[in-house]
């Protein structure tokens, strides 16, 4: 556990950002972080399908309970309907942003009273099926409005290696970085830093 | 008569006469040297006239008072009526408050001007506004002469709102293209990236014989849609390559995109 992710504060959006072969292991971190903290968390799966997850979760010794997913792969993949869960919603499209922004709604619309943080997993993967333009947009839309509605955390998670003009347009709306590499938090200024 | 020189002798009166014919003669040539050089003077008056009134370029003169004669170009262009209108005008007057380098046109005016009388010339480009106050881009050159008496002004105005807009839409367009490259890189080197991972964690996890066969088919079937996806990308950036690749032969632009 880094003393990183012990010091974050609640209606705060924070860009995750780890190698991409750790991005699973840290992203498992952060949500055991997040339990801790007596956060539900929800997950939009761009990458991993729900089943897969769950396993790893489980093996981490993350109840799934505290857990909700917006898994936008696994209808994509298989062709067909996953039997339903209660607490996944599939999307059929990876592309389909409405159809996610959607699903995220009706989630949280479920979760309410509860202690909600947002884990987008992960941006790298999103870039398969839409175009940085987009993924940007829709990002600054879902935490604009999860921001207003006071939703306690939004965590973006990226690989190290996107584009540092997507990296720079997604720093412009999170309020700090998290390099879990190097156990590392920033309050971001606009910078041209492809580090960063 | 005592005084022989005072005899006017018949000699004395042909030389006199001869002397009156050569100076006739003289003067004929002189009068015919000035009316030719006042015909070439017409001519070349009715010459630049005919430059100052059919060019296409507004040309206005001035002083350091301000304007006093302009070409038709001139009024076309500013679209004011008559040459009495245009020279009650300053040529800050023809201008927006304000050029595209944030500087007060009175100002940068006047300092041209003054470079133009310093130095002979000055060429520039410049916001000029219409009557009905609409601004145009312009390319302006200065040139100082003599004119009698006075140091004048050629201001020579040429509206460049077609070279800009062409310049700007080439600008567009080159801007378009690096963000579509650069757009096209990033869908093909980071999915890439993507997959190379899930993959080689998905070789961990069957090298570890820690998967099962549903989750692992599952898996592999997201990496086939994903690379289905990123063939689909590399065909969207082929189609937008042979739609601007005018050289390139049939048989490439097929290979490209199918």
């Amino acid at each position: 556990m880094t003393n990183c992710l012990t010091s974050i504060n609640d209606e705060e959006i924070y860009l995750v950002m780890a190698s991409a072969t750790d991005i699973r292991n840290r992203n498992i971190e952060l949500i055991k972080m997040l339990l801790l903290k007596d956060y539900h968390v929800l997950v939009i799966a761009t990458n991993q399908p729900f089943d897969v997850l769950k396993k790893n979760f489980e093996k981490s010794g993350i109840p799934m309970e505290k857990i909700s997913v917006v898994d936008t792969v696994t209808k994509y993949a298989m062709g067909r309907d996953h039997e339903p869960t209660s607490n996944c919603r599939f999307v059929s499209n990876p592309a389909d942003l409405t159809a996610i922004g959607i699903a995220v709604t009706e989630s949280l619309a479920g979760l309410k009273d509860k202690k909600v943080s947002l884990v987008f997993d992960s941006v790298n993967s999103m870039l398969i099926y839409i175009s940085s333009q987009n993924i940007t947009r829709f990002i600054h839309f879902v935490t604009n409005k999860l921001r207003l509605m006071h939703f306690a955390g939004i965590f973006i998670a990226v690989e190290k290696g996107l584009d540092p003009d997507v990296l720079t347009q997604l720093t412009m709306f999170v309020d700090t970085i998290i390099d879990m590499d190097k156990n590392f938090c920033l309050n971001p200024e606009p910078t041209d830093d492809p580090k960063l | 008569m005592k005084n022989m020189d005072c005899v006017i002798t018949t000699d004395k009166v042909h030389a006199l006469e001869s002397m009156v014919a050569s100076l006739t003669e003289l003067l004929s040539v002189q009068e015919t040297v000035v009316s030719e050089q006042s015909e070439r003077l017409r001519q070349n008056e009715s010459r630049f006239r005919a430059i100052f009134n059919g060019s296409n370029d507004a040309i206005l003169l001035l002083t350091e008072e301000g304007f006093f004669d302009c070409n038709p170009s001139a009024l076309k262009i500013f679209g004011i009526a008559t040459k009495e209108e245009l020279v009650k005008f300053n040529p800050a007057e023809l201008s927006p408050p304000t050029q595209t380098d944030g500087r007060s046109s009175p100002e940068a005016a006047g300092e041209h001007i003054r470079t133009a009388f310093q130095t002979g010339t000055d060429r520039f480009e410049w916001v000029h506004r219409r009557s009905d106050g609409t601004a145009f881009p312009a390319e302006v050159l200065l040139s100082a002469f003599d004119w009698g008496e006075k140091r004048v002004l050629q201001a020579t105005v040429r509206d460049i709102s077609e070279r800009k807009l062409a310049e700007n839409a080439l600008k567009e367009s080159n801007e378009r293209f690096l963000a579509f490259i650069r757009e096209a890189a990033m869908r093909l080197k980071t999915p890439l990236e993507v997959v190379e991972e899930n993959i080689a964690s998905l070789i961990v996890e069957v090298e570890g014989s820690s998967c099962d066969t549903a989750d692992l088919t599952l898996q592999l079937k997201i990496q086939m849609k994903n690379i289905e996806q990123i063939r689909h990308n590399i065909v969207e950036l082929n189609k937008a390559i042979t739609e601007h690749g005018d050289g390139l032969p049939e048989a490439t632009k097929k290979f490209l995109l199918e």
